[in-house]
C-alpha cells in the first residue's frame, strides 16, 4: 500500500515540477545561490578555524612569579610538590601547567640570543629572569584575557603575558565576519523558502480541482500534502547539485595544488576532502529542508481554507 | 440516516443566517429532494452534510457520525462513507473515465488489483463499461455525470449527496440520471438531491423538503412542488 502511494506521490511531484518549469527553475536557482554561499562560507570557515586551532595550540599564558614569593609554593623537582601549579590547574579552562625555573629561563634566553653559554655561568648569581609557569588552555577556551586576569589576581604573580595580540584580534575579527555572514545566509535561506513556497502555491493552484476532488472522495490531508512537500524537497535538492559539484571540483583542485600546506606550510594545512564531502552532504540536507519548509508553508495555508 | 437537531449556521460572525434552527430526519434508503430559491440555504444544508461546513449550533448526525463532534483530521474518513455529486461533474479532464473513478480509490490507498475490479463493476452499474478508456470531453453531459456518480458510489456510501446533478443536462439525459439515482436508492443508499427542476420533482415523486430563508418551509411526502401534505 505504501509503495503504490509513494510511487503515485513521486510521480505527481515530478509532474508538478515540470508543469511550472520556470517557477521551479527559479526557486531551485535561488536555493543554489544560497547554498553556494553557504558552501563557500563553510569551507572557508572550516579552514580558518582549523588554522586558528593550530595556532591556539601554540599559544600559552606565561605567568611570571615575583621573586619575593615563597619558593616552597612553587614546583619542586625533588618532592614533586607544586602548590602554586595546582592552584593554576584548578582554574576552569586550563589544560596544562608547566614550570620553568629562573635558571632554566636564563639558559633558554642565553641560548636564544646565541651568546656564549659561559655567560650563564658568569651571571648565574645575578640572574635577571623570573620563575615562570607556562599555562595552556583547553581547546574551545579562547578568552585569554579573562583567564589571564584571574591568574594575575593570584598571590605571588608579578605579571602575566599571553602571546601576541595579533592572533587575538584576528580571532575577534573572524568572529565578527562570521556573524555578518550568518545574517546574510539566514536572509537568503528565508528568501529561498519564500520562493519555493510561491512555486508550490502555483502548483497547488494548477491542481485545485484535483485537490477538491481528493478532499471529496476522502483523501487524508497527509495524502494531499505529500506530493507538494516532495516537490519542495526535490526542488531544494536540485538546488544543491550545482553548488555541491562546484565545491567538490574546485576544492579538489585547490587541495591538489597546495597538498603540502600553504603559506606558513605546517600551521595552515587545508582541511581534507572528507570534511568537504560532509559539507556537500549538508548542502543537500539544507536544500531539502528549505524546500520542505517552503511547501509546508503554502500547503498548510491552502488546506486550512 | 440523517438527523438535524436545531441546526443553525451563521456566516460572517453571525451577520448572515444561512440556516435557522433546522430539525429533520431522513431515514436509511430514503430519496429526498431539497428545493427552494437561490440563496435560501440549500447549499449550506448539503455542505453541512459532507462536512465542508460545520454547524454554528445544533447537531448534524449522518449514519451514526456526529458531524458537530468529529475532528477536522477525521473528516476524510467520514467522506469515504458518503458520495457527493455536483452539477459540473468535477471530473479530471486529463484522466480517462477509468482513471477518474480509480482516483477515488487511489487516494485512499487501494491496490491496483482491487481498484481495477471495483472500477469495472461500478462502470457496469452505471452502464459505461465500454467507455472506460474515453476522456471526459469525449462523453456527453449525461455520461459524464454517470462517471461522477460511479466515482461517488465506488466506496459503497450509505448516503449520496447530489447538488443539482441534472442542472446542466437535457431532459433525456436528466431522465437517465434520475433512473440511475432511483436504482441506487433502492439498493439502500440514502439520496439527498438538491434541484431546481420543478418538472422532475413532479414526475419522479419523492419526499420534498423546501428551504426558504434558512427555514424548512415545507416537507411533503411523496413529492410534488406545491403540495402541502406535511409541514414541519
Amino acid at each position: 500500500m505504501i509503495i503504490y502511494r509513494l510511487g503515485r506521490h513521486i510521480k505527481s511531484a515530478i509532474t508538478g515540477i515540470f508543469r511550472n518549469f520556470w517557477m521551479s527553475f527559479s526557486s531551485a536557482t535561488a536555493v543554489a545561490v544560497t547554498l553556494l554561499l553557504v558552501a563557500l562560507f563553510s569551507v572557508l570557515s572550516l579552514n580558518v578555524s582549523s588554522f586558528m586551532n593550530n595556532i591556539e595550540k601554540n599559544i600559552s599564558i606565561r605567568v611570571m612569579i615575583d621573586n619575593s614569593y615563597d619558593i616552597n609554593q612553587l614546583y619542586n623537582a625533588k618532592t614533586k610538590k607544586d602548590p602554586f601549579g595546582d592552584r593554576l590547574r584548578s582554574i576552569e579552562g586550563v589544560a596544562s601547567v608547566e614550570f620553568s625555573s629562573k635558571d632554566e629561563e636564563f639558559k633558554k634566553y642565553v641560548k636564544l640570543t646565541g651568546e656564549d653559554t659561559s655567560l650563564y655561568e658568569r651571571f648565574k648569581d645575578e640572574n635577571p629572569m623570573l620563575n615562570v609557569y607556562k599555562v595552556t588552555l583547553k581547546q574551545g577556551y579562547n578568552d585569554y584575557e579573562k583567564i589571564s586576569k584571574e591568574i594575575k589576581a593570584l598571590d605571588g604573580v608579578k605579571d602575566v603575558d599571553y602571546g601576541t595580540g595579533g592572533i587575538h584580534k584576528l580571532i575577534t575579527l573572524f568572529n565578527q565576519i562570521t556573524r555578518v555572514l550568518v545574517f546574510f545566509m539566514v536572509a537568503l535561506v528565508l528568501l529561498a523558502i519564500f520562493l519555493i513556497s510561491n512555486t508550490i502555491k502555483l502548483t497547488i493552484y494548477n491542481r485545485k480541482t484535483e485537490i477538491q476532488i481528493m478532499r471529496l472522495v476522502g483523501a487524508s490531508n497527509g495524502y494531499i500534502r505529500t506530493p507538494f512537500i516532495l516537490e519542495g524537497i526535490i526542488i531544494g535538492m536540485l538546488g544543491a547539485i550545482i553548488p555541491g559539484a562546484l565545491i567538490l571540483v574546485i576544492y579538489g583542485k585547490i587541495l591538489e595544488k597546495y597538498s603540502d600546506g600553504f603559506m606558513i606550510s605546517s600551521s595552515l594545512q587545508l582541511v581534507s576532502m572528507h570534511e568537504i564531502q560532509l559539507v556537500v552532504l549538508g548542502l543537500f540536507v539544507i536544500g531539502g529542508v528549505v524546500g520542505m519548509l517552503g511547501s509546508i508553508l503554502s500547503v498548510t495555508r491552502y488546506l486550512k481554507s | 440516516m440523517i438527523k438535524f437537531t436545531n441546526v443553525t449556521k451563521m456566516y460572517r460572525k453571525g451577520r448572515v443566517h444561512a440556516l435557522n434552527n433546522v430539525s429533520l430526519f431522513i431515514g436509511k434508503g430514503e430519496f429526498v429532494y431539497i428545493i427552494g430559491p437561490t440563496g435560501a440555504g440549500k447549499s449550506t444544508f448539503i455542505k453541512l452534510l459532507y462536512r465542508e461546513e460545520k454547524a454554528t449550533s445544533g447537531e448534524v448526525e449522518v449514519n451514526g457520525t456526529n458531524l458537530s463532534k468529529i475532528r477536522n483530521s477525521r473528516v476524510p474518513y467520514y467522506r469515504r462513507k458518503i458520495g457527493v455529486v455536483f452539477q459540473d461533474y468535477k471530473l479530471l479532464p486529463k484522466k480517462t473515465v477509468f482513471e477518474n473513478i480509480a482516483f477515488a480509490l487511489e487516494v485512499i490507498g487501494k491496490s491496483p488489483r482491487v481498484i481495477r475490479k471495483q472500477v469495472l463493476t461500478i462502470l457496469q452499474l452505471v452502464g459505461l463499461e465500454d467507455k472506460a478508456k474515453a476522456f471526459p470531453h469525449e462523453l456527453s453531459g449525461g455520461q459524464q455525470q454517470r462517471v461522477a456518480i460511479a466515482r461517488a458510489l465506488i466506496n459503497n456510501p450509505g448516503v449520496m449527496i447530489a447538488d443539482e446533478p441534472t442542472g446542466n443536462l437535457d431532459p433525456e439525459s436528466s431522465k437517465e440520471i434520475m433512473k440511475l439515482l432511483e436504482e441506487i436508492s433502492k439498493r439502500g443508499t440514502t439520496i439527498v438531491m438538491v434541484t431546481h427542476d420543478r418538472q422532475m420533482v413532479n414526475t419522479y415523486k419523492h419526499r420534498t423538503i423546501t428551504i426558504e430563508s434558512g427555514f424548512i418551509s415545507n416537507d411533503t411526502m411523496g413529492g410534488g412542488y406545491n403540495d402541502n401534505l406535511q409541514t414541519w
